[in-house]
């Protein structure tokens, strides 16, 4: 391995290695040890609302350690959490795999254009990506609501006669998710599509295989990558969304996410607000951590 | 390459649903009318009411000073990252840097924003620009990180070996040879930050302070009432700036591209 | 040979655990045209990595002229290699290309005009000066690559693998350059190859390797001609081996009883003994051919045959033969005549002659 050897004017690969690792190191993992940390806090009355991780007696000695774990407690048993949680991980599973079932063949058909349709494909495709993203939620309250204009089109159609309910309940959640996490479904999709050797299909098709069992038994295994890939992409952020469901959802749309921030901000709970982020955290990475160890065995 | 007629069909579908919202907001911000079901012919007053709120520019002021610096910062820490990455070979806390770059592009959010409030109270920060930015600046040097890692990965390392056996050092090296080479990923990874900044509501809405609203905190405590042509109007400048920007740049990088073509034989 | 330019002493690499290159020693004369030739994995990039600093060894000493160069990183060294992808910086022009180097020395920029003009000027490339790499051929990057690495005049130049990449026709035409060009500039040249052509008909020196050590050491045709080993005779160019037991050694012949013929030969080492075990080789273009039944007169060693295949390459026929102990003799012989081969069936009998020198005989 090239580049730096130790001895060659010392100094600049240390800086180069430290500074990004300081940087990370204080402002991603010392946080997430601090939020671990308040999740075994009490929640006060006190600037700031919880209580101290050591408590030091009067008379002097060692300190007491202050960490319970009621917070966690009251994650576990408490139905709201659980609720939540499931919640959201069950829009998102339904979101992604209809993501999933959009995206796909435009990413085949992308994948298949003339070589010279493809950068316009992709900016077309990636442009939304760009424009704000909270804007592009905010749109589909117009269009989704009561007055707005899917309904004003059908009624006007003639397709239905009384305004669909769709704002405020989980159909429009769904919508808003799969409408702005598509372009992170498309793009890995789209990669993997990419780079397969259609020769593969063609002899395939030598062999006699009809198209479809072409696409099922060389195709979609092949582009597996991809598909894991994008949905990893998009699955996990989708568990943890607040907007979506906040802006689109009603209030019985209740995704894990929307709870943190309610516990934090508005209950000023922090200990409970950590408490549920942590399991948060070790749901998702947890599967993460343990599938990616068993694709390197 | 054949394109079956379905898949054709299937691909126009998917972009129609893709650019179908944006297309409405940016008709009903020129509506007279407030309703979305009424069109009372053209006009721009949406436009000139957003020009007079005070808080409104303020806010967007404040989103794009937090947008360059963050957006700044975290490309000096992505493109050192990524370069440690891709060429620094085994170094201790190798596994640790990897985790860490790439965690933050499929943590919610939410969790992110949590973590770094409760960093910022125990430290004692004051929460305001600086800590919006720092914020951004790490979310964002993530994304740099990938995208730069990308380039550098096809990168040749002949070609600094070349530039050592020339008589180079190490750092003429990466100032000569990497950067320039590295150069349009570094401005792709830049704007990426750059726009991730401008438009992130949950991490902004954790760690700002008084008098640090940001953009789409100002748009969301509004959409939240419901919709306002205001922000129709808003939105479809965004969209315009945002689109021409991104059209920009590929044709920029298209016409770099097309200029490193020719070839003599 | 001059006085030795480079000596690495005692140089031992592992990577992973595997030993790439095993207690190597060697001299490089200045003024050298040296070659390392070998199969891949015989360590040859790595040394030649090593004497450019690109790597460091885990024992032994790399001496350049005189100052002990170990683990003195490749921009303190006198050295320049040319790349086996030429490297050329895909951002510069030509010109700053070759520049490049020079102006890491912080060297006088008229001065780093006038040498950049003169030796694009020596490999006949000052017209494309301006040009980017992406516009020139693989030809014309090469010798870029190459002035570029001249321009500082160093005291060695490393070229990998510099033919590889080229065509037949250009490979000739660069042959010739290369050789001239070593000879004007009287630097040293040490290349690495796979391709025994190249190394024989660059070099004055062959360093002939196999696993991590050197297995022979020479001008091109004392390896080609004297191989020092089986596994020499048969890297380098073709070679039949004739195993057998020595009957009778007398000065610097011998006797040796093979399984189909008793053979003479000359040049044996000294120390071989009767009743000891050795074989004979012999290059396929030593061989004569003789068809037909009739033995051929004047030669000390006639083998007879069965003709298996003849392979007409146009300037030249390769004949396999068998022979009574069931092994495949080759020989080559140029087509003196038209249609040498007209006639030759197969199964036909042949003789295969050869003189008492004609082969070497090896005891490795």
């Amino acid at each position: 391995m090239t580049g730096w050897r130790p001895g060659w004017r010392p100094g600049w690969r240390e800086a180069a290695i430290l500074l990004p690792l300081v940087w990370l190191g204080l402002f991603f993992l010392a946080p997430f040890l601090i939020v671990l940390k308040i999740s075994l806090a009490e929640s006060i009355l006190a600037q700031p609302p919880y209580s101290p991780l050591l408590v030091w007696p009067e008379g002097g000695g060692w300190p007491a350690l202050g960490a319970r774990l009621d917070n966690y407690l009251v994650v576990l048993q408490d139905d709201l959490y659980l609720r939540s949680l499931l919640n959201a991980l069950r829009i998102a599973a339904v979101s992604t795999v209809v993501m999933l079932v959009i995206a796909y063949p435009m990413a085949y058909a992308m994948a298949r254009a003339p070589r010279n349709w493809r950068p316009a494909l992709l900016l077309a495709v990636i442009l939304p990506f760009w424009t704000s993203f909270l804007i592009r939620v905010y749109a589909w309250i117009g269009i989704l609501k009561d007055e707005g204009f899917l309904n004003h089109a059908l009624m006007s159609l003639g397709l239905i006669d009384s305004p669909l309910v769709i704002l405020n309940t989980d159909w429009a959640v769904h919508i808003g998710i799969v409408y702005s996490y598509l372009p992170f479904m498309i793009l890995p999709l789209y990669a993997t599509l990419e780079r397969l050797d259609l020769t593969l299909l063609e002899a395939a098709a030598d062999l006699g295989a009809p198209p479809w069992k072409g696409f099922l038994q060389v195709t979609l295994p092949m582009s597996l990558p991809g598909i894991v890939a994008g949905s990893l992409l998009v699955f996990i952020p989708a568990v943890g969304e607040f907007v979506i469901p906040d802006l689109l959802g009603g209030s019985d749309t209740i995704m894990i996410g929307k709870i943190v921030w309610i516990e934090f901000f508005q209950n000023a709970d922090w200990p409970l607000a950590s408490a549920i982020a942590v399991t948060m955290l070790v749901v998702l990475v947890m599967p993460l951590v343990i599938l990616r160890r068993g694709l390197q065995a | 390459m054949k394109l079956s007629p379905a898949l054709l069909v299937a691909l126009a579908l998917g972009l129609a649903f893709l650019y179908l919202p944006i297309f409405l907001l940016v008709i009903y911000s020129f509506n007279d009318s407030r309703l979305v079901t009424v069109w009372a012919g053209f006009s721009l007053r949406w436009y000139g009411q957003l020009f007079q709120d005070a808080a409104f520019l303020e806010a967007a002021w404040m989103s794009l000073k937090v947008a360059v610096t963050s957006a700044t910062i975290a490309l000096v820490i992505g493109t050192l990252a990524a370069y440690a990455l891709v060429r620094l070979g085994r170094f201790r806390g190798r596994m640790m840097m990897i985790g860490m770059v790439q965690a933050p592009l499929v943590m919610p959010e939410v969790i992110t924003g949590i973590s770094l409030l409760l960093l910022f109270v125990t430290l004692n920060f004051d929460r305001g620009f600086g800590t919006i930015v720092i914020a951004h600046a790490t979310l964002g040097a993530a994304y740099v990180a990938v995208v730069v890692q990308a380039r550098l990965v096809t990168l040749e390392r002949d070609l600094e070996e070349a530039a050592l056996d020339l008589g180079a050092t190490p750092a003429a090296t990466f100032r000569q040879v990497v950067l320039p080479l590295a150069a349009p990923a570094m401005l792709a990874g830049w704007l990426l930050a750059f726009a991730l900044s401008l438009d992130d509501l949950i991490l902004a809405s954790f760690v700002s302070g008084p008098g640090s609203t940001t953009l789409p905190m100002k748009i969301y405590s509004q959409a939240r009432l419901g919709v306002t042509p205001m922000i129709n109007a808003l939105s479809t400048i965004v969209i315009v700036a945002v689109s021409i920007l991104v059209i920009g740049a590929s044709l920029l990088a298209k016409g770099a591209l097309i200029k490193g073509e020719h070839r003599a034989d | 040979m001059g006085p030795a330019l480079v000596r690495l002493e005692g140089i031992e690499k592992s990577f992973g655990g595997h030993r790439v290159v095993d207690r190597l020693d060697l001299e490089i004369g200045q003024g050298e045209f040296l070659s390392l030739l070998g199969p891949s994995g015989c360590g040859k990039t790595t040394l030649l990595r090593m004497i450019a600093g690109f790597e460091t060894p885990d024992k032994g000493r790399v001496v350049i002229d005189g100052t002990d160069m170990t683990g003195v990183p490749p921009y303190r060294r006198p050295v320049n290699m040319m790349f086996q992808s030429y490297a050329l910086f895909p951002h510069m022009t030509v010109r700053d290309n070759v520049a490049f180097g020079l102006k890491q020395d912080g060297v006088d920029r008229r001065e780093i005009d006038r040498r950049v003009a003169d030796i694009l000027g020596l490999v006949k490339m000052g017209d494309f000066a301006g040009r980017k790499p992406a516009a020139l051929s693989g030809g014309q990057r090469q010798r870029v690559a190459l002035a570029r690495a001249l321009v500082k005049r160093p005291k060695l130049l490393l070229l990998d693998e510099p033919l590889a990449a080229l065509d037949r026709r250009l490979r000739e035409h660069t042959r010739l350059e290369l050789v001239n060009l070593q000879r004007e500039l009287g630097i040293t040249f040490v290349i690495v190859t796979h391709d025994q052509e190249e190394a024989m008909s660059l070099s004055s020196r062959v360093a002939v390797m196999n696993g991590g050590r050197i297995e022979q050491l020479g001008p091109p045709a004392l390896i080609y001609e004297r191989p020092a080993s089986r596994w020499v005779a048969q890297f380098v160019g073709d070679v039949n081996l004739f195993p057998g037991r020595v009957s009778a050694a007398q000065g610097s012949g011998l006797t040796l009883d093979t399984a189909d013929a008793t053979l003479q030969a000359e040049g044996a080492p000294p120390t071989l003994s009767a009743g000891s075990d050795a074989w004979l080789a012999v290059r396929p273009e030593k061989i004569e051919l003789f068809p037909g039944a009739d033995r051929p007169d004047g030669f000390a060693n006639v083998i007879a045959g069965a003709l298996v295949d003849v392979g007409y390459l146009g300037n030249m026929s390769v004949y396999r033969v068998t022979v009574a102990s069931g092994a495949t003799i080759v020989a080559t012989l140029a087509n003196r005549r038209p249609y040498p081969t007209a006639g030759l069936e197969r199964g036909a009998p042949v003789w295969l002659a050869f003189d008492r020198d004609s082969g070497v005989v090896l005891t490795a």
